[in-house]
């Protein structure tokens, strides 16, 4: 069929082009989307899931309590720029460098949690994820030294200026700064998993014994891997916190590392592109749902099941593949 | 002559179960030997031990005069020890060329940069897989699927893939299990091909292969070894004879 064989070329150029083809999606999406705050809320929970899949659809390993990265990259941000007795006084034009902060508190968490949860495998060590979660959660509830705000979180967290630019953001500079951000983990995430590197760990998914009868130090990769993804995992957290200008302690909740496996689950975690699809899918949802009923988490659950149900384990970007290279073997 | 591989009252128990009981065996170097014996006489389990897979309880294990005992698996293969194994374990979601790059780029960029930067269609990585590939015949299939080929194919990239870590010991596990007879008859010149260059042993359990390759044999019965000689020696041997016959190996 002619349309079929248009389409092929149409998918055959973007997966030569991959990034292109992405920067001009995230460029124009905001505009078909129900607002630009909306649309930020993707981004942010796309890098989210970009950096779990990494631990997920690239080395195999399944960890349900991934919100702790995400939850301490916000925290990390939002106690440099409103808790003093934390961190030295910076001028307040140094304010975004919060960035970096969040980042540094989610890789290091990651680096710790990480060297201990990967002595076990399978189950055991999705468990122990999970121990460490809400450990860090209930640590945060308790407000040590102030520094959390316990239930109350911290509240009324500052844009600080771009640069030399004071008053930057409105719903649509922040989107365009979180696109570009966005993008650049990208690509680093892109690198990564064609590097060589990317590959090592892809052959621990399909057979981690081989691996290390290849030669490869597999404790150390799976290390490796586990860091990154939390690195990424906690970049999207730092975002957070000055998306909602606001942190609290459900960020860290274990329902949000349930959400972002649904979310990878929903845009097909075989694929590179799947987590970013998700959680468009995931947030749209979610946003179309929320302004019809109160109950929407029935419906979500539901709707979600059932493209899951239907696409047989397939996520989004994995069916449409499926469907676009169908006959063609 | 300086044994390549030596074990000394090597043991491995498992609660109450000694699958590998006090073994005292030698390779040396550039020899092609044999373990045979029947199922759950210990072949696997000492394999796993020279591999660092399973740790012993008792005993030590000495690679070219050198205490391994206590070195980890992935450290023993960069010391020069391969293996492959009995149920084909390859990335079959993988294309075979990326199977073979997996295993020769070990060697080959892991401690550089360009490791975590380059793509790994380095040229490097790929002439040395390409060059491995052609050895085993699968030059032609590298772009397919390594779950898709034929079960003797998958067998030759599975002994590929060990031979792209530079080993000077080799040690096949069953490699015809489940080939045709023209399949078998390829694995049996490929083993005699790099019987050249390394020191082989290999676990069989068909004894025409055995005997074609072979020059030494070592049979292992409930985890000890109870004969080990030349193939005519232990064609002759009455003990083996009747773990044989009276035994359950098919």
């Amino acid at each position: 069929m002619a349309q079929r064989e248009k389409l092929r070329n149409i998918f055959g150029w973007i997966n030569q082009h991959p990034m292109y083809t992405l920067a001009a999606i995230l460029i124009i999406m905001p505009w078909v989307m129900p607002s630009f705050t909306v649309s930020t809320d993707m981004l942010i929970f796309g890098l989210f899931a970009m950096g779990f899949n990494i631990l997920l659809g690239q080395t195999g390993m399944l960890s349900f309590g991934h919100s702790v990265f995400f939850g301490l990259g916000a925290y990390g941000t939002a106690m440099f720029l409103m808790k003093p007795q934390a961190v030295p006084r910076v001028p307040a034009s140094w304010g975004m460098l919060g960035i970096l902060t969040g980042l540094a508190l989610a890789t290091a968490a990651a680096l710790g949690i990480g060297a201990l949860s990967i002595r076990r495998k399978g189950t055991y060590f999705s468990l122990i994820t999970v121990a460490f979660n809400m450990m860090v959660y209930f640590i945060f509830i308790q407000n040590p030294l102030d520094l959390t705000g316990g239930g109350d979180g911290i509240i009324g967290i500052p844009t600080p200026p771009l640069f030399f630019l004071e008053k930057w953001r409105t719903p649509e500079t922040w989107y365009y700064f979180c696109m570009v951000i966005t993008l650049a983990a990208v690509a680093i995430l892109r690198i990564i998993q064609t590097s060589p590197f990317g590959e090592v760990l892809k052959g621990i998914r399909e057979n981690e014994e081989r691996v290390m009868l290849l030669g490869y130090d597999v404790a150390r990769y799976k290390l490796i891997s586990f860091t990154l993804s939390g690195l990424f995992s906690g970049l999207a957290g730092s975002l957070l916190a000055f998306h909602l200008n606001f942190v609290g302690y459900d960020t860290l909740y274990w329902m949000v590392s349930g959400e972002v496996l649904i979310v990878c689950l929903l845009g097909g975690f075989r694929t590179f592109f799947g987590p970013l699809v998700g959680a468009v899918a995931y947030i749209l949802l979610k946003d179309g749902l929320s302004a019809i009923t109160e109950n929407w988490m029935i419906f979500m659950g539901v709707v979600v099941m059932a493209i899951i149900l239907a696409f047989r384990g397939s996520g989004i970007l994995e069916m449409a593949e499926k469907l676009i290279y169908r006959g063609r073997g | 002559m300086n044994p390549i591989l030596k074990t000394e009252g090597l043991t491995c128990r498992f609660g109450g179960l000694v699958a590998v009981d006090s073994v005292d065996y030698m390779l040396n170097k550039g020899q092609l030997a044999s373990i045979i014996g029947p199922n759950g006489a210990g072949k696997s389990t000492f394999y796993k031990l020279i591999v660092g897979v399973q740790t012993p309880t008792q005993g030590r294990i000495y690679f070219n005069g050198e205490d391994i005992t206590d070195v980890k698996p992935h450290r023993r293969v960069e010391m020069g020890i391969a293996k492959s194994f009995q149920i084909v374990q390859i990335f079959a979601n993988m294309r075979v060329i990326e199977n073979m790059a997996v295993a020769a780029q070990q060697g080959l960029t892991k401690d550089s940069r360009m490791f975590y930067l380059s793509s790994w269609k380095n040229s490097k990585t790929i002439q040395k897989s390409e060059e491995i590939l052609g050895r085993i015949d699968l030059l032609g299939d590298k772009e397919k699927k390594a779950g898709s080929l034929p079960q003797g194919q998958k067998k030759r990239l599975e002994i590929g893939m060990a031979l792209a870590t530079d080993p000077s010991l080799l040690l096949l596990d069953e490699p015809t299990a489940g080939s045709s007879p023209a399949e078998t008859q390829m694995t049996i010149d490929l083993v005699k091909e790099l019987s050249k260059d390394l020191s082989i042993v290999i676990v069989e359990h068909k004894m025409d292969v055995v005997m074609k390759l072979a020059e030494r044999i070592t049979v292992m019965h409930q985890g000890s070894i109870i004969a080990d000689g030349t193939p005519n020696e232990i064609r002759s041997n009455e003990l083996v004879k009747s773990v044989y016959l009276g035994g359950s190996d098919a």
